[in-house]
Protein backbone atom coordinates (compact mmCIF):
# COMPACT_ATOMS: atom_id res chain seq x y z
CA UNK A 1 0.00 0.00 0.00
CA UNK A 2 1.61 3.12 -1.02
CA UNK A 3 2.09 5.29 2.04
CA UNK A 4 -1.05 8.08 2.24
CA UNK A 5 1.08 9.97 4.57
CA UNK A 6 2.53 12.68 2.96
CA UNK A 7 5.70 14.99 3.74
CA UNK A 8 2.93 17.77 5.64
CA UNK A 9 1.90 14.88 8.00
CA UNK A 10 5.33 13.53 9.27
CA UNK A 11 6.57 17.24 9.65
CA UNK A 12 3.79 18.14 11.71
CA UNK A 13 4.16 14.75 13.46
CA UNK A 14 8.10 16.05 14.15
CA UNK A 15 7.08 18.95 15.32
CA UNK A 16 4.92 17.83 17.81
CA UNK A 17 7.52 15.80 19.20
CA UNK A 18 10.34 18.89 19.66
CA UNK A 19 7.52 21.28 21.14
CA UNK A 20 7.18 18.85 24.07
CA UNK A 21 10.57 18.84 24.19
CA UNK A 22 11.15 22.00 24.40
CA UNK A 23 7.93 22.30 26.67
CA UNK A 24 9.36 19.81 29.26
CA UNK A 25 13.22 22.31 28.93
CA UNK A 26 11.14 24.97 29.58
CA UNK A 27 9.46 23.57 33.09
CA UNK A 28 12.96 22.25 33.89
CA UNK A 29 14.30 26.20 33.43
CA UNK A 30 11.28 27.33 35.47
CA UNK A 31 12.13 24.41 38.61
CA UNK A 32 15.72 25.61 38.34
CA UNK A 33 14.98 29.46 38.37
CA UNK A 34 16.64 30.18 41.73
CA UNK A 35 19.14 27.03 41.85
CA UNK A 36 22.59 28.70 42.07
CA UNK A 37 25.02 27.48 38.82
CA UNK A 38 22.34 26.23 36.48
CA UNK A 39 22.49 27.14 32.98
CA UNK A 40 19.51 27.50 31.02
CA UNK A 41 18.32 25.37 28.39
CA UNK A 42 17.10 25.70 25.21
CA UNK A 43 15.75 23.36 21.93
CA UNK A 44 16.80 24.28 18.69
CA UNK A 45 14.49 22.16 15.76
CA UNK A 46 13.26 24.81 13.17
CA UNK A 47 16.02 24.80 11.31
CA UNK A 48 17.38 21.32 11.51
CA UNK A 49 13.01 20.43 10.76
CA UNK A 50 12.68 22.89 7.75
CA UNK A 51 15.80 21.19 6.33
CA UNK A 52 14.52 17.74 6.60
CA UNK A 53 11.34 18.76 4.78
CA UNK A 54 13.25 20.23 1.95
CA UNK A 55 11.36 23.16 2.46
CA UNK A 56 13.24 25.48 -0.02
CA UNK A 57 12.93 22.61 -2.11
CA UNK A 58 17.03 22.78 -2.24
CA UNK A 59 18.03 19.85 -1.43
CA UNK A 60 18.38 17.26 -4.58
CA UNK A 61 20.92 14.97 -2.84
CA UNK A 62 20.44 10.99 -1.92
CA UNK A 63 22.79 9.47 -0.05
CA UNK A 64 24.42 6.17 -0.50
CA UNK A 65 25.05 5.08 3.12
CA UNK A 66 23.22 4.85 6.05
CA UNK A 67 26.36 6.58 8.12
CA UNK A 68 26.16 10.04 6.19
CA UNK A 69 23.88 12.59 7.06
CA UNK A 70 20.57 12.33 6.21
CA UNK A 71 18.81 14.68 3.12
CA UNK A 72 15.80 15.23 2.02
CA UNK A 73 12.52 13.05 3.83
CA UNK A 74 14.55 10.74 5.04
CA UNK A 75 16.39 12.87 7.23
CA UNK A 76 12.45 12.91 9.08
CA UNK A 77 13.51 11.23 12.42
CA UNK A 78 17.02 11.92 12.47
CA UNK A 79 17.36 15.64 12.55
CA UNK A 80 20.16 17.01 14.90
CA UNK A 81 17.84 18.85 18.01
CA UNK A 82 19.89 20.32 20.50
CA UNK A 83 19.17 21.07 23.36
CA UNK A 84 21.91 23.33 24.90
CA UNK A 85 22.82 26.70 27.59
CA UNK A 86 21.52 29.40 26.14
CA UNK A 87 24.51 31.10 24.59
CA UNK A 88 23.23 34.89 25.17
CA UNK A 89 21.65 34.71 28.58
CA UNK A 90 22.19 36.93 31.53
CA UNK A 91 23.93 35.75 34.20
CA UNK A 92 22.94 36.71 37.55
CA UNK A 93 25.26 36.59 40.77
CA UNK A 94 24.56 33.22 41.57
CA UNK A 95 25.39 32.07 38.14
CA UNK A 96 22.09 31.13 37.36
CA UNK A 97 20.94 32.01 33.88
CA UNK A 98 17.23 31.79 33.50
CA UNK A 99 15.06 34.88 32.60
CA UNK A 100 12.06 33.55 33.97
CA UNK A 101 9.51 36.14 31.91
CA UNK A 102 11.71 34.79 28.63
CA UNK A 103 10.58 30.97 29.65
CA UNK A 104 7.06 31.89 30.50
CA UNK A 105 7.09 33.59 26.89
CA UNK A 106 8.74 30.56 25.05
CA UNK A 107 6.30 28.36 26.93
CA UNK A 108 2.98 30.17 26.01
CA UNK A 109 3.89 30.45 22.07
CA UNK A 110 5.34 27.15 22.46
CA UNK A 111 1.52 25.74 23.64
CA UNK A 112 0.08 27.92 21.00
CA UNK A 113 2.18 26.71 17.78
CA UNK A 114 1.69 23.12 19.44
CA UNK A 115 -2.46 22.89 20.00
CA UNK A 116 -1.97 24.24 16.16
CA UNK A 117 -0.23 21.43 14.56
CA UNK A 118 -2.59 19.28 16.52
CA UNK A 119 -5.55 20.53 15.34
CA UNK A 120 -3.82 20.81 11.46
CA UNK A 121 -2.78 17.03 11.81
CA UNK A 122 -6.62 16.65 12.88
CA UNK A 123 -7.84 18.37 9.70
CA UNK A 124 -5.24 16.27 7.65
CA UNK A 125 -6.81 12.85 8.89
CA UNK A 126 -10.10 13.99 8.25
CA UNK A 127 -9.68 15.12 5.01
CA UNK A 128 -8.29 11.61 4.17
CA UNK A 129 -11.35 9.79 5.94
CA UNK A 130 -13.40 11.74 3.64
CA UNK A 131 -12.08 10.80 0.78
CA UNK A 132 -12.05 6.97 1.89
CA UNK A 133 -15.62 6.80 2.63
CA UNK A 134 -16.29 8.50 -0.99
CA UNK A 135 -18.11 11.80 1.53
CA UNK A 136 -20.71 8.97 2.79
CA UNK A 137 -21.96 7.72 -0.40
CA UNK B 1 -5.77 9.61 -1.79
CA UNK B 2 -6.82 11.86 -4.89
CA UNK B 3 -5.74 9.88 -7.69
CA UNK B 4 -8.18 6.94 -7.17
CA UNK B 5 -11.60 9.21 -7.32
CA UNK B 6 -10.78 11.99 -9.48
CA UNK B 7 -9.21 9.35 -12.06
CA UNK B 8 -12.52 7.65 -11.96
CA UNK B 9 -14.30 10.48 -12.56
CA UNK B 10 -12.01 11.84 -15.63
CA UNK B 11 -12.64 8.27 -17.25
CA UNK B 12 -16.37 8.95 -16.97
CA UNK B 13 -15.73 12.05 -18.24
CA UNK B 14 -14.17 10.58 -21.40
CA UNK B 15 -16.70 8.39 -22.15
CA UNK B 16 -19.57 11.18 -21.52
CA UNK B 17 -17.95 12.71 -23.88
CA UNK B 18 -21.05 10.85 -26.25
CA UNK B 19 -23.32 11.80 -24.01
CA UNK B 20 -22.53 15.37 -23.77
CA UNK B 21 -26.17 16.53 -24.27
CA UNK B 22 -27.44 14.80 -21.25
CA UNK B 23 -24.31 15.63 -18.63
CA UNK B 24 -25.09 18.69 -19.76
CA UNK B 25 -27.78 18.58 -17.24
CA UNK B 26 -25.09 18.85 -14.33
CA UNK B 27 -23.01 21.86 -16.03
CA UNK B 28 -24.86 25.14 -13.80
CA UNK B 29 -22.72 23.39 -10.82
CA UNK B 30 -19.25 24.17 -13.47
CA UNK B 31 -19.27 27.73 -12.52
CA UNK B 32 -19.50 26.96 -8.61
CA UNK B 33 -16.49 25.42 -8.89
CA UNK B 34 -14.50 28.38 -9.25
CA UNK B 35 -14.29 28.00 -13.45
CA UNK B 36 -15.26 31.86 -14.55
CA UNK B 37 -16.18 30.17 -18.66
CA UNK B 38 -19.09 28.02 -18.92
CA UNK B 39 -17.93 25.66 -21.74
CA UNK B 40 -19.74 23.22 -23.82
CA UNK B 41 -16.95 21.04 -23.04
CA UNK B 42 -17.68 19.75 -19.46
CA UNK B 43 -14.67 17.96 -19.37
CA UNK B 44 -12.05 20.59 -19.64
CA UNK B 45 -14.24 22.54 -16.88
CA UNK B 46 -14.44 19.68 -14.36
CA UNK B 47 -10.70 19.26 -14.79
CA UNK B 48 -10.04 22.80 -14.28
CA UNK B 49 -11.50 22.15 -10.76
CA UNK B 50 -9.75 19.81 -9.82
CA UNK B 51 -6.61 21.88 -11.00
CA UNK B 52 -8.28 24.27 -8.18
CA UNK B 53 -8.65 21.56 -5.43
CA UNK B 54 -5.14 20.57 -5.88
CA UNK B 55 -3.44 24.05 -5.74
CA UNK B 56 -5.96 24.51 -2.53
CA UNK B 57 -4.26 21.65 -1.17
CA UNK B 58 -0.64 22.60 -2.29
CA UNK B 59 -1.04 25.97 -0.86
CA UNK B 60 -2.52 24.69 2.84
CA UNK B 61 0.42 21.98 2.68
CA UNK B 62 3.13 24.69 2.41
CA UNK B 63 1.86 26.72 5.03
CA UNK B 64 1.23 24.00 7.75
CA UNK B 65 4.49 23.13 6.62
CA UNK B 66 5.81 26.51 7.43
CA UNK B 67 3.84 26.66 10.77
CA UNK B 68 5.23 23.32 11.95
CA UNK B 69 9.21 24.72 11.17
CA UNK B 70 8.23 27.93 12.79
CA UNK B 71 8.99 30.09 9.74
CA UNK B 72 5.66 31.80 10.45
CA UNK B 73 3.69 32.03 12.88
CA UNK B 74 0.35 33.46 11.47
CA UNK B 75 -2.13 30.89 12.32
CA UNK B 76 -5.34 31.85 10.75
CA UNK B 77 -3.74 32.33 7.69
CA UNK B 78 -2.87 28.60 8.23
CA UNK B 79 -6.40 27.96 9.61
CA UNK B 80 -7.99 29.02 6.69
CA UNK B 81 -6.10 27.61 3.99
CA UNK B 82 -6.75 24.55 5.44
CA UNK B 83 -10.51 24.93 6.01
CA UNK B 84 -10.70 25.88 2.23
CA UNK B 85 -8.54 23.13 1.39
CA UNK B 86 -10.90 21.00 2.93
CA UNK B 87 -14.42 22.71 1.45
CA UNK B 88 -13.01 22.02 -2.06
CA UNK B 89 -12.32 18.86 -1.25
CA UNK B 90 -15.72 17.80 -0.20
CA UNK B 91 -16.92 19.48 -2.74
CA UNK B 92 -15.13 18.01 -5.40
CA UNK B 93 -15.96 14.43 -3.90
CA UNK B 94 -19.88 15.47 -3.94
CA UNK B 95 -19.76 16.51 -7.91
CA UNK B 96 -18.44 13.79 -8.17
CA UNK B 97 -20.70 11.41 -6.88
CA UNK B 98 -23.72 13.43 -8.38
CA UNK B 99 -21.84 12.37 -11.90
CA UNK B 100 -21.35 9.15 -11.25
CA UNK B 101 -24.96 9.39 -10.00
CA UNK B 102 -26.56 10.77 -13.54
CA UNK B 103 -24.25 8.47 -15.52
CA UNK B 104 -25.96 5.55 -13.50
CA UNK B 105 -29.57 7.30 -14.36
CA UNK B 106 -28.76 7.46 -17.80
CA UNK B 107 -27.09 4.03 -18.43
CA UNK B 108 -30.29 2.37 -16.65
CA UNK B 109 -32.26 4.02 -19.77
CA UNK B 110 -33.69 1.07 -22.05
CA UNK B 111 -33.00 2.92 -25.70
CA UNK C 1 9.32 11.49 26.18
CA UNK C 2 6.00 12.16 27.50
CA UNK C 3 3.88 14.87 29.55
CA UNK C 4 4.77 12.67 32.97
CA UNK C 5 8.40 14.34 32.44
CA UNK C 6 7.26 17.78 32.51
CA UNK C 7 4.99 17.41 34.99
CA UNK C 8 6.92 15.82 37.74
CA UNK C 9 9.49 18.76 37.20
CA UNK C 10 6.77 21.39 37.78
CA UNK C 11 5.47 19.43 40.34
CA UNK C 12 9.15 19.55 42.23
CA UNK C 13 9.61 22.96 41.50
CA UNK C 14 6.18 23.43 43.69
CA UNK C 15 7.43 21.46 46.33
CA UNK C 16 11.05 22.86 46.67
CA UNK C 17 9.09 26.78 46.74
CA UNK C 18 6.96 25.52 49.37
CA UNK C 19 9.56 24.30 51.37
CA UNK C 20 11.42 27.76 51.28
CA UNK C 21 7.80 29.24 52.02
CA UNK C 22 8.10 26.81 55.40
CA UNK C 23 11.89 28.35 56.18
CA UNK C 24 10.94 31.71 55.37
CA UNK C 25 7.76 31.16 57.76
CA UNK C 26 9.45 30.05 60.11
CA UNK C 27 12.29 32.64 59.98
CA UNK C 28 9.44 35.53 60.32
CA UNK C 29 7.78 33.89 63.04
CA UNK C 30 11.26 33.44 65.60
CA UNK C 31 12.48 36.78 64.82
CA UNK C 32 13.04 37.38 68.44
CA UNK C 33 13.70 33.86 69.63
CA UNK C 34 16.54 34.00 71.57
CA UNK C 35 16.33 30.73 73.21
CA UNK C 36 16.35 27.14 71.54
CA UNK C 37 16.62 23.86 71.91
CA UNK C 38 20.30 23.07 70.55
CA UNK C 39 21.26 26.49 72.78
CA UNK C 40 21.62 29.94 71.92
CA UNK C 41 19.49 32.45 69.81
CA UNK C 42 17.85 31.10 66.75
CA UNK C 43 19.24 30.66 63.82
CA UNK C 44 17.56 31.86 60.56
CA UNK C 45 17.06 29.22 58.13
CA UNK C 46 18.36 28.98 54.48
CA UNK C 47 17.13 26.40 51.89
CA UNK C 48 19.65 25.46 49.04
CA UNK C 49 18.35 24.31 45.60
CA UNK C 50 19.98 21.80 43.77
CA UNK C 51 19.14 20.82 40.15
CA UNK C 52 18.89 16.57 39.86
CA UNK C 53 18.73 14.82 36.19
CA UNK C 54 14.80 13.33 36.48
CA UNK C 55 14.93 9.67 37.18
CA UNK C 56 13.90 7.50 34.03
CA UNK C 57 12.56 3.99 34.41
CA UNK C 58 15.18 1.58 33.75
CA UNK C 59 13.77 0.79 30.41
CA UNK C 60 14.15 3.74 29.22
CA UNK C 61 17.92 3.89 30.34
CA UNK C 62 18.57 0.77 28.81
CA UNK C 63 17.46 2.01 25.45
CA UNK C 64 19.81 4.70 25.89
CA UNK C 65 16.98 7.40 25.55
CA UNK C 66 18.44 9.61 28.74
CA UNK C 67 19.89 12.39 26.36
CA UNK C 68 17.01 14.99 27.41
CA UNK C 69 18.82 16.86 30.01
CA UNK C 70 15.48 17.86 31.96
CA UNK C 71 16.23 18.46 35.46
CA UNK C 72 14.46 18.75 38.56
CA UNK C 73 15.01 20.50 41.31
CA UNK C 74 15.22 19.37 44.98
CA UNK C 75 16.19 20.84 48.16
CA UNK C 76 19.72 19.90 48.84
CA UNK C 77 20.00 21.23 52.63
CA UNK C 78 18.03 23.32 55.02
CA UNK C 79 20.61 24.63 56.90
CA UNK C 80 20.81 27.46 59.81
CA UNK C 81 22.58 30.65 58.32
CA UNK C 82 26.26 31.04 59.10
CA UNK C 83 26.43 34.40 60.06
CA UNK C 84 26.32 35.44 63.81
CA UNK C 85 23.36 36.48 66.25
CA UNK C 86 22.91 39.70 66.70
CA UNK C 87 23.76 41.01 70.06
CA UNK C 88 21.96 43.79 71.91
CA UNK C 89 22.66 45.26 75.31
CA UNK C 90 20.32 44.60 77.51
CA UNK C 91 21.13 43.16 81.03
CA UNK C 92 17.32 43.20 82.48
CA UNK C 93 16.84 40.16 80.31
CA UNK C 94 16.32 36.81 81.59
CA UNK C 95 18.85 35.81 78.56
CA UNK C 96 21.86 38.32 79.10
CA UNK C 97 25.47 36.74 78.93
CA UNK C 98 28.03 37.79 81.30
CA UNK C 99 28.37 41.44 80.11
CA UNK C 100 24.71 42.02 79.65
CA UNK C 101 24.02 41.38 75.76
CA UNK C 102 21.17 39.25 74.50
CA UNK C 103 21.53 37.41 71.30
CA UNK C 104 18.86 38.12 68.80
CA UNK C 105 18.41 36.03 65.55
CA UNK C 106 19.94 38.07 62.74
CA UNK C 107 16.82 38.33 60.56
CA UNK C 108 15.71 41.39 58.84
CA UNK C 109 12.22 41.22 57.80
CA UNK C 110 11.88 42.85 55.01
CA UNK C 111 14.43 40.78 53.38
CA UNK C 112 12.06 37.49 53.96
CA UNK C 113 8.91 39.22 52.75
CA UNK C 114 10.76 40.38 49.58
CA UNK C 115 12.06 36.38 49.99
CA UNK C 116 8.46 35.57 50.36
CA UNK C 117 7.07 37.15 47.35
CA UNK C 118 9.66 35.73 45.26
CA UNK C 119 8.95 32.70 46.29
CA UNK C 120 5.19 32.71 45.84
CA UNK C 121 5.99 34.25 42.16
CA UNK C 122 8.35 31.41 41.39
CA UNK C 123 5.43 28.93 42.75
CA UNK C 124 2.89 30.58 40.85
CA UNK C 125 4.98 30.11 37.52
CA UNK C 126 5.60 26.37 37.96
CA UNK C 127 1.61 26.59 38.87
CA UNK C 128 1.31 27.95 35.12
CA UNK C 129 3.75 25.71 33.87
CA UNK C 130 2.09 22.65 34.51
CA UNK C 131 -1.14 23.94 33.11
CA UNK C 132 -0.01 24.55 30.10
CA UNK C 133 1.81 21.00 29.95
CA UNK C 134 -1.89 19.57 31.14
CA UNK C 135 -3.85 21.78 28.69
CA UNK C 136 -1.40 20.58 25.67
CA UNK C 137 -1.87 16.64 26.89
CA UNK C 138 -5.65 17.18 27.10
CA UNK C 139 -5.62 18.42 23.44
CA UNK C 140 -3.70 15.96 22.19
CA UNK C 141 -6.16 13.32 23.49
CA UNK C 142 -8.79 14.98 20.61
CA UNK C 143 -6.41 13.55 17.40
CA UNK C 144 -9.18 11.96 15.69
CA UNK C 145 -11.68 13.08 17.50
Amino acid sequence: MADIFDTTTKALGASLNYRLLRQNTTASNIANAETPGYKAKVVEFEDALARAIDLDGMNGLTTSDPEHFALGTAALGKERVTVENNPDADVNNDKNTVDMDKEITTMTENSIAYKAALSLINKKMAMLKYGISEGGR
Amino acid sequence: MDGLTINAASQILNQGQTTKEITRVDQPSAPVIGSDKVEGNFASSLKEAINSVNTAQKDSDRKMQELATGKTNNIHETMIAAEKADLSLRLMVQVRNKIIEAYQEVMKMQV
Amino acid sequence: MDFLTGMRVSGSGMTAQRTRMNAISSNIANVNTTRTPEGGAYRKKEVVFGAMPEQRNFGEILAGKVDEDIDRVQVVDIRPDRKGPRLVYDPSHVDANEEGYVAYPDINVMQEMVDMLQASRSYEANVSAMNTMKNMALSAIEIGR
